[in-house]
């Protein structure tokens, strides 16, 4: 996918897919696809790992002893002061974690004793710990994060992506949204098109029920009675494409043929037993189940079909209370799959053009959260924090073995080398191929871009 | 899916060429003097200006200079890039050239470089006595000439003389007519939103041949303007524009009630109203003398703005994003401009600054609060309370009024009556900590996530009075589970009370139990022993209230300020919790207290008491969001870079500069209201005509219906624009005719093939008529109306037709049961379906309808997969097809098979169809043996979801 950005091209993606003109016509129905890069990409397709509610960057990957050492004292003022938060207020203490820290790999990443496997991949990942956001409640900070723009209405990265570059499949969707547990706050603006036309919204594929709404064919209808209904469409579309000369019509019967073939290609790419026993027992998945794991490995099969942007959702990371056991049971949970998936990614050659990127929507508070939303006694937990936090990212493009940023001594504020929201955004454009300020699209009378009008590449974390 | 047989969507881009290079034509036409180097400031103000402040102001003006280079200034003419000839090979390079320019925007056309050629190359002359032209929306738009043409046959009114006019310049023909049966489908899609009937069509063709067409088709164009289906179809369109739906947004997505202003707007549009008038109620109904009740409902347009309520949010914070909303849609709606650049820093090139947003914000400011903190000191204790207005009928008053006036007499006479009061909670918490809500009846409603155990303590205050024991309620609830009364799952809305203790100052004994029921080894009386182990519980009895009567062993007399204490255990774990609940303290014996039944006539007058409070409960009378006042205002502000939480300077309510004279009236939203229907007013006329002009032939005048600023579209037809604007304010602002003016055109009536070759592909120039897909909401009333399915009732509470399980997973807030709704409700129209906008209907999100987080100008067409397998297997399109396979054969069994075909070809797409479509359908009907298959192809042709 190196064709740069012809003059052509750029016209089309700046005019979000309009009619082709009857001379692309041919190339439609012959289902030819073409890249519209804005120069040479680092990674054909990306696996975006959302753990919403927020996990806790001090006890997953910031490692501060000063904020151990000094637990339950209380906070000092010039940290607090002037800084927002969702829950907690009064008399704030200081909240170290309850976790080991070790070193790990060649680059001695430090990393929690509860992510052991995510420990044996440090050498392949870059850890960003200085990301930070504009919102502190979760549907704005998701939306935030996914479509530059806290209030909703606005495509996602998954939409921007497929929108600038298409698709590499005939058989599949471009975008293509699982979900382990309840959808975050924001519900399905998180994957949808927001103004650009609804072909680039991120399409959920289901474990249980229909893979994708609407695919089954009607109780009742053989395949081959629904194939005698296809032609006889397509014969009438036809016929009043020669009458009426519109090439909506064509299209039309394009779409017909891709719907007829994804039925046959999204059930075979969800049936995961066709996996091998080792595989399935790497990941951690079971055939049937509806887990983060099954989802990893589900990722891997779309990304080796050629599916630009796969969007994972796993729930349940709002840890303001009882902390210790449900971030327990959280990390558990992914820490295997997605270690997993790197290494199974690595195995296959896939990682070097797939970009894996993983995180939530802000981080925690180092300070200890010991009352829910009502003013009820909890266990201990901690509040959402929106001025640092840590992400991680690995292959299409991505620098291994480092770790970029640093907060201060609390994990409070970024001390080092900061990375907004809009600034990995434009560095996930970046490694597509992408110039994020020319991946406009006009609407309401305004160019809007992902990154509104901010984002830096984050260039020292590029391989 | 990215494949990119995409289609659909922003047409712009290549509109821009097209119009750009008419456009300029024109204007080169007259620019022969720029070679001979004699360039007049007037020149320079109309043709070199405009090219550069559209392409080039945004970077290089006041704002941001960029490279040092300021375009919008005299001193432009002598800058090195212009004496160079850099700017002008810039211009003119390929656009994916690191040096093209401008950046931002759409490439010059070459007219536009010629000019700015020519304007160097005779000098590069800033006149000195140049003034700035201003720009064409901002000038008031005045009654045109209306041109001749030379073919005087082909004009049915004057909207046919600005377009042939126009084509004969470009020396092209308008196409012949449609045939009637498709003109009379086009006619019906664009005014009633559905198909017409195949008795319509016939009639129709009979008059149109007979009768004399022009009188026949003016009858018809009135006939279905009138039809009361006119409104839905339009409100579709408008509601877009007011971000309708049904819930808040944001995580906390609950349910909320606006449908009133929804129906509304139904009705607006079918009684005709003005649309001064419709937009002065909308934006300040509430602020007009002696408001009606209507008129406060019409308020809600800007009530329809998401609320986020998620726990933790500020509730300042949320108001504010709910004013910047209303002041970006009302911009969007009223002056088709964006506004909201001008929240951070004054507009890059259209003439509005921070202050005049500002300036409107504070028109905006003064509305209650719509969510609160319930304990100022619990930041995470944000709640909706809206701004409700109570909606009651006629007839519900008047029943309301009877009920209340039993009571009454009741309570008169039951001296005792109080005793069945429920009472209030002074504190209710769940040490869970899950969120709960007390509602009007004193009941306590617990939300949000249910956990596993649970304890509540209650407490409320009671009244002096001989108490003979207590009522706990555990209530039904639609929000809970199964309906309740507990909290675990759908399945098994149990609840088991392990403990309860009750204390008024001291610890209160009860001697005996009473129950609605008891499940067998949990029976009522464990609860009057102190084993931790026994329990009360009410399977399998589950989706019903259920209550416990406990009797104290002696009457206690209880003393004014006393209060009760209540401590509920709920430790049997799997969220066994009662989801609402209610207290009421007894002072009659217990057995004459017991609510056994809802009986109006029972012998019990506390029984007969409490039945009709039910009643009165039950009648409770709809609510609906409205904007209201505050007797104060608030004083509005400034804020640095728009973030809320940095005020500068105050900031008077005041319309935008650029349109002179202020509003005249009070500093308050009416003065606003009447201000945008104002002489004053130069854009909103104009932008409205040209969103219907869009919604008829699938783009506007000016293509770009949301944005009227320099770098929007200029008109295709400008006089054009301005007739239609001038009459619709000229003819008391009537919708319906400009609508008529248009339909009765021959513009509109032309047959919508395209010519090859075909030298205008968006159809700017309409030498064809307009062919493109019906909307989300269309597709889907057509649909139903083929199958002879469609409910045309207007009015009321959404509806919730057939969607896939699991679409509705609760995130934050309430758990809503998606319950299909029965009846003709599930066949209702699609502007009724209900739009929960964390998740929307998913079958119309695959047709371009939006979540509707913000307001909506333009919606996308586009044409892909996920739409043939709506069409082809969502269960509501299936049902369709089996009742059009039905309806069919009911219709027709007596006759020719062919007949049965053609009947049901026309049913879709009311023509006839042609042989070869006809053997389509015969050999598919011959192959499959079924009229199943024959109705699913013919509900899934492009024809058929297409206004032809």
């Amino acid at each position: 996918m190196n064709t740069y950005l012809s003059a052509s091209r750029r016209h089309f993606v700046k005019s979000g897919g309009l009619t082709l003109g009857a001379a692309a016509l041919s190339d439609l129905l012959a289902g030819n696809t073409q890249a519209a890069s804005h120069f040479a990409p680092r990674a054909k397709h990306v696996i975006y790992l959302h753990m919403i509610g927020a996990p806790s960057h001090l006890d997953l990957y910031d490692y501060k002893p000063e904020l151990v050492k000094r637990n339950a004292q209380l906070c000092p003022d010039e940290l607090i002061k002037g800084k927002r938060f969702a829950f907690i207020g009064g008399e704030m203490r200081l909240a170290g974690t309850s976790y080991q820290f070790a070193k790990h790999g060649q680059s001695g990443a430090e990393v929690s004793e509860l992510l052991p496997n995510f420990a044996g991949i440090a050498d392949d990942v870059c850890i960003i710990k200085s990301l930070h956001t504009n919102e502190i409640n979760h549907a704005p900070a998701q939306m935030f994060l996914h479509t530059g723009f806290g209030r909703g209405g606005r495509p996602s990265l998954g939409a921007w992506v497929t929108y600038g570059l298409g698709s590499e499949n005939q058989d599949l969707p471009s975008y293509v949204v699982l979900l382990s547990g309840p959808p975050g706050g924001a519900g399905t603006t998180l994957w949808s098109t927001g103004f650009l036309p609804s072909v680039h919204q991120g399409i959920q594929f289901r474990s249980s029920g229909e893979p994708v709404l609407f695919l089954n064919n009607r109780e009742g209808q053989s395949a081959k009675e629904r194939r005698r209904v296809l032609d006889a469409v397509k014969a009438l579309n036809t016929a009043q494409l020669q009458a009426v000369g519109d090439s909506e019509i064509a299209t039309r019967i394009s779409q017909y043929e891709m719907a007829y073939r994804m039925q046959t290609s999204v059930p075979g790419l969800m049936d995961i037993s066709q996996e091998t026993k080792s595989t399935l027992e790497m990941y951690g998945a079971k055939p049937g189940a509806a887990s983060f794991a099954n989802n990893c490995l589900l990722a891997r099969r779309l990304v080796e079909r050629g599916v630009r942007f796969v969007q994972l959702f796993d729930s349940d990371w709002d840890h303001h209370g009882g902390l210790d056991k449900r971030l327990r049971a959280k990390a558990k949970d992914v820490d295997q799959p997605m270690a997993a998936l790197i290494r199974d990614l690595k195995q296959r050659g896939l990682l070097d053009e797939t970009l894996v990127i993983w995180g939530g929507e802000f981080g925690r508070t180092p300070l200890a959260q010991g009352i829910d939303g009502n003013g009820t006694k909890t266990t201990p937990g901690r509040d959402h924090h929106k001025d640092a936090y840590t992400i991680w990212m690995a292959g299409g493009g991505i620098k291994g073995g480092i770790t970029y940023g640093k907060t201060d001594d609390f994990g409070f504020n970024v001390a080092e080398n900061s990375v907004h929201t809009h600034d990995l955004n434009a560095t996930v454009l970046h490694l597509l191929g992408m110039n994020h300020e020319k991946l406009t699209y006009r609407y309401q009378g305004r160019d809007y871009r992902l990154t509104d009008v901010e984002g830096k590449i984050v260039h020292d974390v590029l391989a | 899916m990215g494949d990119l047989p995409v289609s659909g969507g922003n047409h712009a881009e290549l509109n821009n060429e097209i119009r750009d290079d008419m456009m300029i034509r024109g204007a080169l036409f007259c620019s022969v003097a720029f070679a001979a180097g004699s360039l007049s400031a007037v020149d320079f103000a109309q043709q070199v200006f405009p090219v550069l402040q559209r392409a080039c102001f945004e970077c290089h003006g006041q704002q941001k200079a960029e490279s040092d280079l300021r375009l919008d200034v005299p001193a432009a003419a002598t800058h090195e890039s212009i004496k160079s000839g850099d700017l002008l090979r810039r211009i003119q390079l390929p656009a994916d050239h690191e040096d093209a320019m401008p950046r931002r925007g759409n490439r010059l056309s070459a007219p536009q470089v010629a000019i700015i050629r020519g304007w160097i190359e005779s000098g590069a002359i800033w006149p000195s006595d140049m003034k700035p032209p201003v720009h064409w929306a901002y000038v008031k738009p005045r009654p045109p000439t209306v041109p001749t043409t030379m073919d005087t046959a082909w004009p049915r009114n004057d909207v046919d003389k600005f377009i042939l006019a126009r084509l004969e310049a470009e020396k092209m023909q308008p196409s012949s007519e449609a045939s009637p049966a498709v003109l009379l489908r086009r006619l019906s899609l664009d005014t009633r939103g559905l198909p017409p009937s195949v008795a319509e069509v016939e009639a129709f063709e009979k008059e149109y041949h007979g009768s004399g067409k022009e009188a026949a088709w003016s009858r018809w164009v009135d006939k279905f303007l009138a039809d009361k289906a006119f409104g839905p179809k339009w409100a579709r369109h408008w509601l877009d524009l007011a971000r309708y739906a049904d819930s808040h947004g944001f995580q906390r997505d609950d349910l909320r009630n606006v449908w009133a202003f929804r129906d509304w707007v139904v009705n607006a549009l079918n009684d005709g109203m003005p649309f001064d008038q419709f937009t002065i109620e909308q934006v300040a109904g509430d602020l007009l003398p002696n408001a009606s009740p209507s008129q406060i409902i019409a308020t809600g347009f800007h009530r329809c703005t998401p609320t986020n309520v998620e726990a933790g949010t500020d509730p300042e914070e949320s108001r504010i994003n709910q004013v910047i909303d209303r002041v970006n849609t009302t911009g969007a709606v009223w002056l088709g401009t964006t506004l909201e650049c001008a929240q951070c820093h004054n507009h890059k090139y259209d003439p509005f600054t921070m202050q005049d947003y500002y300036g409107l914000l504070a028109y905006f400011n003064n509305t209650e609060k719509e969510a609160e903190r319930t304990n100022p000191k619990v930041p995470g204790s944000i709640q909706f309370k809206g701004s409700p207005f109570n909606m009651l009928s006629k007839e519900l008053e008047d029943k309301s009024k009877a009920l209340r006036e039993q009571i009454a007499k009741l309570e008169g006479t039951t001296p005792a009556s109080e005793a069945t009061t429920a009472l209030k909670p002074d504190v209710f918490e769940a040490e869970s900590g899950s969120e709960n809500t007390i509602l009007p009846d004193n009941s306590v409603l617990l939300t949000g996530d249910a956990p596993d155990v649970d304890t509540y303590v209650f407490e409320a205050s009671l009244k002096p009075m001989s108490m003979t024991g207590i009522l706990i309620e555990a209530l039904a609830d639609e929000s809970l589970p199964g309906n309740g009364p507990g909290r675990g799952s759908a399945q098994r809305p149990n609840f088991v009370l392990t403990d309860l203790e009750a204390a008024i100052g001291q610890k209160l004994s009860f001697a005996k139990a009473y129950a609605s029921h008891s499940q067998t080894n949990m029976h009522v009386n464990n609860l009057l022993d102190d084993d931790p182990q026994s329990a009360w519980a009410i399977n399998p009895k589950f989706g019903q209230t259920h209550w416990v009567a406990l009797e104290l062993a002696r009457p206690v007399e209880v003393t004014a300020g006393a209060k009760l204490s209540l401590r509920l255990l709920q430790d049997f774990g799997g969220k066994r919790t009662i989801g609402r609940l209610r207290v009421t303290a007894l002072s009659e014996p217990v057995p004459m207290c017991l609510p056994e039944v809802d009986d109006v006539s029972s012998k019990k007058p506390n029984q007969r008491l409490a039945a009709l409070k039910k009643q009165l409960v039950a009648l409770e009378s709809p609510t609906t969001e409205v904007m209201k006042e505050l007797a104060q205002p608030r004083m509005t502000t400034m804020f640095k870079r728009g973030d809320w939480q940095q005020p500068a300077e105050p900031v008077m309510a005041g319309t935008p500069a650029v349109f002179g004279a202020q509003a005249n009236g009070a500093p308050n939203r009416l003065t606003l209201a009447r201000w945008l229907v104002s002489e004053g007013n130069p854009l909103t006329a104009r932008v409205t005509v040209n969103r219907w002009w869009a919604e008829i032939f699938g783009q506007g005048i000016v293509s770009t219906v949301e944005d009227f600023g320099i770098k929007g579209e200029p008109p295709s037809h400008p006089e054009l624009l301005d007739f239609l604007a001038v009459k619709l304010m000229r003819n008391g602002w009537s919708m319906k005719t400009v609508l008529k003016q248009i339909f009765e055109s021959a513009t509109y009536r032309q047959a919508s093939s395209i010519p090859s070759p075909n030298l205008d592909p968006m159809n700017v120039l309409l030498a064809r008529g307009p062919r493109f897909r019906l909307d989300a909401e269309g597709i889907r009333d057509n649909a139903l109306a083929i199958a002879g399915l469609l409910s045309q009732k207007l009015g009321g509470q959404s509806i919730r037709p057939p969607q896939p399980d699991g679409i509705w997973t609760k995130v934050g807030g309430q758990n809503y049961p998606y319950n299909v709704s029965e009846g003709e409700d599930k066949y209702r129209r699609g502007i009724y379906v209900v739009l929960k906008r964390g998740s929307p209907y998913p079958s119309m999100v695959n047709f371009d309808a939006s979540a509707r987080m913000a307001c909506v100008v333009k919606r996308s067409r586009s044409n892909t997969p996920l739409q043939a397998l709506t069409l082809l297997n969502d269960p509501v399109y299936v049902e369709a097809a089996a009742a059009f396979a039905q309806r069919v054969q009911r219709e027709a069994s007596a006759m020719p098979l062919k007949d049965q075909l053609r009947l049901a070809f026309r049913l879709a797409v009311s023509r006839e169809p042609t042989q070869t479509e006809l053997q389509v359908l015969d050999s598919l009907y011959a192959d499959t043996g079924k009229w199943l298959s024959v109705a699913t192809a013919l509900l899934n042709l492009d024809e058929t979801i297409t206004k032809p």
